[in-house]
């Protein structure tokens, strides 16, 4: 197993936000709100098995979903965003750190 | 607050110099037993050490005249000069007296200067002292001569100040001397004195703040120091603190001498730190803190947030009076390692610039009111893993320092914008917004302003708007004669399709005195001239297709701001493939460069003389391949020097048979010719062509390209009106 982090940056307001890994909901929570001065809103870690794996963030409230594929191994940093409407998600290659 | 204007008022504000008691800061009364230790003179002291250079250098000739030294041949007996060095003109002082002080920033001498001057004005009644607003010259007139700095120009005010123009002059005294008061005086719109303030020298800061740092009991070795040689980096090698950093940027931290030492049981069961918690230490533990706007702030070394380890800092302070507090955390920036040591100074750094009301480099939008985003600046206040690049090419760009619209906002940046405890976070991190532009409650100017532009315009197209000015006055309005932004006169906002709100900012401001002004209201009623706001420092202002919403600003020679009306115009989407091609090309930093500058030979902006050479060549029939054609026109009639590498310089000459080439489809050249035949000289060769472009607009051109010629027309007839004569 190995830990996949996604962080739901900005553009987050009060929003019911979920988190589907392979078609599995593994974390919902309501009102997820971007903190101003990190452009963070939640930092979410999930165990998850090494090799390949779909990743969906949902915002049902605001009719918004995107997915990304990601692969796995060791510890995995993915990060979503709310841009002009629209969700945008990106794995990164180191952790993101936030100030 | 008072109720009078502690700008319009002449003799009650004045004070001889004789009179002046010593300085002493506002501190208000030690709270929760700490000790401060440190005086005002041992800080001041300590902050022009760290300002200062090694070796003061000769940067003026004092009172000798160039001209004099120059003049001295190898025949003449060797007299011996010496130049008498002069302290540079900068930093803070303060007025004493009542009912009113003064602090008063002078910017525009020293290292990074802004050129800016600022002021916060204190009521004085009896033994209280209430801030009573603030204001700020932000494009002001500079005279240094050998015997004084004088600065003027007309202020912003927190207020509906009486008096807003304002004129500091300081003495230039030698190194080996005191620094020499300033003499602020107001001037009313009539042109008599207004109040005066002498001010006394305080300190080369632009700001003094209290400061207090703690430490968690498991953080054993935090952070105090990092040579930026260390590793690659944007700038110069030098040690920095944190409070030597901030005195770069111009802001004296002072310690308050306390400090303690924070007990992990203080963060809870999880021994990890929440807002809350971070909140309730501030409360405890920084000997300043007080519910109210004051310049202290606390910066504490913990642990572990309850965010995690990939938390490194955090100005938890969002509640009451914000901003006093903020926190980095040692679970990620922790070790005593170069990089960590790096690490340790921008976060600390970074923390405390949101105490200053600064938003990350890429946030700046999210301001109220908002401001363009910098998300490539090398700034404390960007995330290197957002750099363009990423983190790598930040570090080995980033200078340790503050970018330059961060710095004016940290020296003058209005007080309760700035100030610990002022404003709530975000409130006022950016200067004007173009619904703040009210029109003045009562306007005795006699002045109208216009803002005029077409009603859309091609997807590229430069855009300008013609600014008009109109009064039915039969007396004479005096008006500045130059009406555009980069001449400082004129602000242009505009609220672009998504929402966000920019001030059009020119690359270059013309050092253009605003003595030339013109009467209206007698036998001439209106004057107009055309600004080019297409491009600027903050890059292309038009680069979406869409609405934008525009509103001018006007501040006339006796301080009266008139504001417009809001106008409306709409940038096209390209229609066809060709237009986005051509598009394409236009759209670059390189080629907004010389389409500002109307062309340039420079080889920096090599690539984009490449692409508008493609527009006109590859796209000979577009609209916009006649603005490609003007730029390189106007350049190849200009004599261009170059300072090559070796310091030697190169001069290309005019090339008549290209210019003549790419202007005739643009241009009467020959009506050129015309109006530069008739004149001797080349100024007035240059006024009859400029004449000529601005009132009968060169008949080859075509609706894409005319604002242009006319908001350009100086520069097109400097070079044409000459070279093709």
């Amino acid at each position: 197993m190995a830990t996949l982090r996604i962080d739901l940056q900005g553009g987050f307001d009060r929003d019911a936000a979920e988190i589907w890994v392979d078609e599995e909901r593994r974390w919902r929570e309501d009102a997820v709100t971007t903190k101003f001065t990190l452009d963070l809103a939640a930092s979410v870690p999930l165990e998850v098995p090494d090799g390949p794996v779909d990743v969906r963030v949902v915002l049902p409230e605001r009719g918004l979903e995107e997915t990304i594929e990601a692969l796995v191994a060791g510890e995995t940093y993915i990060v979503a965003r709310v841009e002009d409407d629209r969700l945008v998600l990106e794995q990164l290659a180191e952790a993101p750190y936030y100030l | 607050m008072l109720d009078t204007d502690p700008t319009a008022t002449v003799d009650e504000f004045e004070h001889d110099l004789a009179d002046l008691d010593e300085v002493e800061l506002p501190v208000e009364p030690q709270q929760n037993g700490g000790s401060a230790s440190i005086t005002e003179d041992e800080a001041t002291a300590a902050l022009a050490a760290v300002l200062a250079p090694p070796v003061e250098e000769p940067t003026q000739l004092g009172d000798l005249e160039a001209a004099a030294i120059d003049g001295l041949g190898a025949r003449q007996l060797p007299i011996p000069l010496v130049p008498i060095l002069k302290r540079k003109v900068y930093g803070r002082y303060r007025s004493t007296g009542t009912p009113y002080q003064v602090e008063l920033r002078v910017d525009v001498d020293g290292p990074s200067p802004t050129m800016r001057i600022s002021a916060d004005y204190y009521a004085i009644s009896g033994a209280t002292v209430s801030y009573f607003g603030s204001m700020r010259v932000d494009a002001p007139v500079v005279a240094i001569t050998a015997s004084h700095v004088v600065v003027k120009g007309t202020g912003r005010y927190t207020w509906a100040a009486g008096a807003t123009r304002v004129k500091v002059t300081i003495p230039r005294v030698p190194i080996t001397a005191s620094p020499a008061a300033a003499t602020m005086q107001h001037i009313l719109p009539s042109g008599s004195p207004g109040a005066t303030y002498i001010c006394r020298y305080v300190g080369p800061g632009f700001r003094a703040v209290l400061f207090e740092q703690d430490c968690q009991d498991t953080v054993p070795d935090p952070f105090t120091s990092y040579n930026t040689g260390s590793l690659p980096s944007g700038g110069p090698a030098r040690t920095l603190s944190v409070t030597t950093a901030f005195a770069e940027a111009g802001v004296q931290l002072l310690s308050t001498g306390a400090s303690n030492v924070i007990a992990t049981s203080e963060a809870g069961a999880n021994s990890a730190w929440s807002d809350a918690e971070l909140h309730a230490a501030m409360v405890r533990h920084f000997s300043r803190w007080r519910d109210l706007p004051q310049w202290a702030v606390w910066l504490f070394h913990a642990k572990l947030h309850d965010l995690g380890t990939g938390l490194y800092g955090i100005m938890f302070d969002q509640q009451g009076k914000q901003r006093q507090g903020c926190a980095v955390f040692y679970a990620g920036i922790g070790g005593t390692s170069v990089d960590a040591r790096r690490l340790q100074a921008y976060t600390c750094v970074h923390e405390l610039g949101h105490c200053f009301n600064l938003l990350h480099s890429w946030q700046k939008s999210l301001a109220t009111p908002p401001q363009p985003n910098r998300p490539a600046s090398p700034s404390w206040m960007n995330y290197p893993w957002r750099f363009p690049g990423g983190a790598g090419a930040f570090w080995s760009a980033f200078p340790f320092r503050f970018d330059a619209p961060e710095l004016v906002h940290i020296r003058h940046g209005f007080q309760k914008d700035v100030i610990m405890g002022g404003n709530p976070f975000g409130t006022g991190a950016a200067l004007e917004d173009l619904e703040s532009w009210r029109e003045p409650v009562e306007d005795r100017s006699g002045l109208r302003l216009e803002l005029e532009a077409p009603a859309s315009f091609a997807y590229g197209a430069p855009v300008t708007v013609q600014v008009k000015l109109t009064s039915a006055d039969p007396r004479g309005i005096e008006v500045t004669k130059h009406l555009r932004p980069r001449n400082g006169n004129v602000e242009i906002a505009i609220a672009q399709p998504g929402g966000r709100v920019v001030e059009y900012e020119p690359l270059l401001h013309h050092c253009m005195s605003d003595e030339e002004t013109i009467a209206l209201g007698g036998e001439q009623q209106s004057y107009a001239d055309m600004a080019f706001i297409h491009y600027g420092k903050e890059g292309f202002y038009f680069e979406r297709p869409g609405t934008y919403r525009l509103r001018a600003r006007y501040t006339a020679p006796d301080g009266s701001v008139v504001v417009s009306g809001t106008t409306t115009i709409r940038v096209r989407p390209p229609a066809t493939a060709e237009d986005v091609e051509v598009a394409d090309l236009l759209f670059g930093d390189e080629q907004g460069t010389l389409m500002y500058l109307v062309g340039s030979d420079f080889d920096g902006l090599r690539r984009g003389n490449d692409a508008l050479t493609q527009i006109w060549s590859e796209h000979p029939d577009h609209p916009l391949a006649d603005v490609a054609r003007l730029i390189q026109g106007v350049n190849a009639a200009r004599e261009f020097k170059q300072i090559e590498a070796d310091d030697t310089v190169t001069v290309r000459k005019p090339d008549v048979d290209a210019a003549v080439g790419l202007l005739a489809p643009v241009l009467d050249v020959g009506a050129v010719r015309k109006a530069a035949g008739k004149k001797k000289d080349d100024l007035d060769k240059t006024t009859a062509v400029a004449r000529q472009l601005r009132t009968e607009i060169a008949p080859e051109a075509g609706d894409t390209i005319q604002g242009y010629i006319v908001a350009r027309r100086r520069e097109i007839a400097a070079e044409v009106g000459t070279a093709l004569n």
